[in-house]
């Protein structure tokens, strides 16, 4: 891969990232269908997504705000209420479908099985309580440790973990006392309280600044290799999947348009929107370089183009764009929603 | 790689209670109420003489301060030659004790159903919901004089009614910041952890809703022991032996021209516990409210 055009110092060095055992699916969505009824309206915000995610690797979920990343997640954990209407051909979690699950083995699975750290650390952590009382509160809710002292000692346990030097008092600390930087860990210590096998991470260097971003992520490979953690990274940073993820899936307009190993869908995009976002990034080896821009706006989800998403917006587009795409598959691991990829 | 510098400063509750102490008005009020609360917490162990026991010798003997007055009745008799202290004493019970009381209940049972309310957003939001404005839309007084009427006197009795009126104040509070609280990431947050409805509402939704829900309750307690005073005031109270300061209003009414002090002293009572309780909820309103800072 050392010969493909990566872009610029930006860019992380791809080399670094060591390959780590993974392992057979564990999540699986496939035909996943979210839809909004509202006025104006089924707003299709999630249109057929088909993901896997495997034991043990890190998956990054790219797009553009509205794109459906957060949506897919949240349906996947069955988080959605009505107005939302949910369908899926499979949505199984190690072999269980989730379709089927009652709201009882939901509350198990959540935090246990698969946990989620929300978008923003402020507003998900309830600035009424401790840090060290929303850890127990989860590990309350789980039955985990019948004794209050062992839920104590966890949770100063977890705080070490999550890389605070004085986890004693940051259990009697408010979220509104810590830095951003510290409420992303706090609340990445809350989400791990049950020793979940799936972190889902929504955006979790977004308000941060730039190097405690760098140490979030950081601290997020660590955990990931210590707990043997399969992680799922949610943001519309390229920069961060691509340094931290063994695989990619651009989203766009509710679908996913591209996937495959990182640095293979870097070098070589197969999908012009992904091709469209890396030509967007700026490079530092470019400089004087005009930044270029993919013309136009993503379709609004209440009328979206029949054929493929993208073709509005798309240099390439011929007469095939008008109809419905299909995820084609293009061998190691890689598939794209474009009818034009692998045949130039 | 930890940057662990917090920066640490009080919690908002010890600021808060540092501007509630250093406010002198509010740090009055809460003196009033305090006295007046142990005044009725060991009256009998305060009281100079038995409330109950009448002499007519001493029939409207007047206060100390006024020719014919003597120190063993500082506050002089009533109409019956019952000593007045006593009975002001003997009466707070009653008036603090159906304020303290009837709040206590009606926030519970309010802030339990708001929270189920705002929390479900169902049918039972929609129930409980027009049951509380059916209640709003009867005045006060009417509501309390009819119930108290069909009930017969007593204290028992006017708990009861008041706690009937008066939880739909609570249940309005802690609706509308339930409302408000359920739609926040940290709820959404404890679902994606696996957190049953129910520890959502009372770990996550309760400790966020609780300090309106706290000041409220004050503000109505210095309602509600006008309400009983009104009630008892109408012969609808407690009934003798027991003593309340609005029976004690009533019973001076006929002696205003000989002995003023049998009515204006219990009156005078009512005035100054309700206005202390009223300056010191907004006093902890102030102290408390973040918004109102910095």
């Amino acid at each position: 891969m050392s010969g493909a055009p990566i872009p610029g110092a930006l860019m992380p060095d791809l080399s670094r990232i060591a390959t780590p055992t993974i392992g057979e699916p564990i999540l699986r969505i496939d035909g996943l269908r979210v839809t909004f009824n509202g006025d104006r309206g089924a707003v299709r915000a999630v249109n057929g997504v088909e993901l896997d995610v495997h034991r043990g690797e890190c998956l990054g979920v790219v797009g553009e705000s509205g794109s459906g990343k957060t949506v897919t997640f949240l349906a996947t954990l069955g988080l959605l209420a009505p107005p939302a209407h949910v369908e899926a051909e499979t949505l199984s979690w190690q072999g269980i479908d989730l379709r089927a699950l009652s709201p009882a083995a939901w509350r198990a699975l959540r935090g246990r099985d698969i946990a989620l750290t929300m978008q923003d650390a402020l507003t998900a952590l309830n600035p009424a309580l401790t840090i060290g009382t929303q850890i127990t509160e989860v590990l309350q809710a789980h039955g985990d440790l019948p004794s209050a002292a062992a839920r104590h000692t966890r949770a100063e346990e977890l705080l070490r973990l999550v890389g605070f030097a004085d986890p004693a008092r940051q259990l009697r600390a408010y979220p509104h006392e810590q830095s951003g930087g510290m409420r992303q860990r706090a609340m990445i210590a809350v989400a791990l309280a049950c020793g979940p096998k799936l972190l889902i991470a929504d955006e979790p260097t977004t308000a941060l600044d730039v190097t405690v971003q760098a140490q979030v992520l950081e601290l997020l490979d660590t955990l990931r290799a210590q707990l043997h953690l399969s992680l799922v990274l949610i943001t519309h940073n390229l920069g961060v999947v691509a340094a931290h993820c063994d695989r990619i899936a651009v989203m766009y307009a509710g679908q996913v348009v591209e996937t495959g190993p990182t640095a293979q869908v870097i070098a070589a995009p197969a999908h012009p929107y992904t091709a469209g976002l890396l030509a967007c990034l700026p490079r530092l080896d470019r400089l004087d370089a005009p930044l270029a821009p993919i013309p136009g706006r993503v379709p609004e989800l209440t009328h979206l183009p029949p054929g493929c998403r993208f073709a509005p917006r798309c240099a390439a587009r011929t007469d095939g764009c008008d109809l419905p795409q299909a995820m084609r598959a293009l061998g190691a691991g890689r598939a794209a929603r474009c009818h034009l990829a692998g045949v130039a | 790689m930890s940057a662990s510098l917090t920066i640490h400063e009080a919690s908002p509750s010890a600021l808060g209670l540092r501007r509630f102490i250093t406010d002198r008005t509010s740090l009055g009020c809460v003196a009033i109420v305090l006295v007046a609360g142990l005044a009725a917490l060991f009256a009998s162990a305060i009281a100079p003489h038995d409330p109950a026991d009448a002499d007519l010798m001493r029939r409207l003997q007047p206060p100390v301060w006024q020719a014919g007055g003597d120190w063993s009745y500082p506050l002089g008799c009533d109409g019956l030659g019952r000593d007045m202290l006593s009975r002001l004493v003997f009466g707070a019970r009653v008036s603090l004790g159906v304020g303290f009381g009837v709040v206590l209940v009606s926030s519970v049972i309010g802030t339990l159903l708001g929270m189920l309310a705002g929390f479900a957003r169902s049918a039972i939001n929609a129930v409980l919901s027009r049951v509380a404005d059916v209640l709003l839309g009867f005045p006060y007084l009417v509501f309390a004089i009819g119930l108290m009427g069909m009930m017969g006197p007593g204290l028992g009795n006017i708990v009861i009614t008041l706690v009937l009126k008066e939880w739909v104040v609570a249940f309005r509070v802690a609706r509308g910041e339930t409302l408000g609280a359920r739609e926040q990431d940290y709820v959404e947050a404890a679902r994606a952890l696996g957190c049953p409805s129910w520890r959502i509402m009372c770990g996550e939704i309760l400790p966020n809703i609780l300090s309106p829900v706290l000041v409220v309750a004050t503000i109505r307690m210095a309602h509600v022991i006008i309400m009983e005073s009104s009630l008892s005031f109408l012969g609808l109270g407690v009934q003798p032996p027991s003593v309340s300061w609005g029976g004690m209003v009533a019973d001076g009414r006929e002696f205003l021209a000989e002995g003023w002090w049998v009515a204006t002293l219990p009156g005078l009572a009512i005035l100054v516990v309700v206005l202390a309780i009223n300056l010191a909820s907004q006093g902890a309103r102030e102290a408390f409210d973040p918004r109102l800072h910095r």
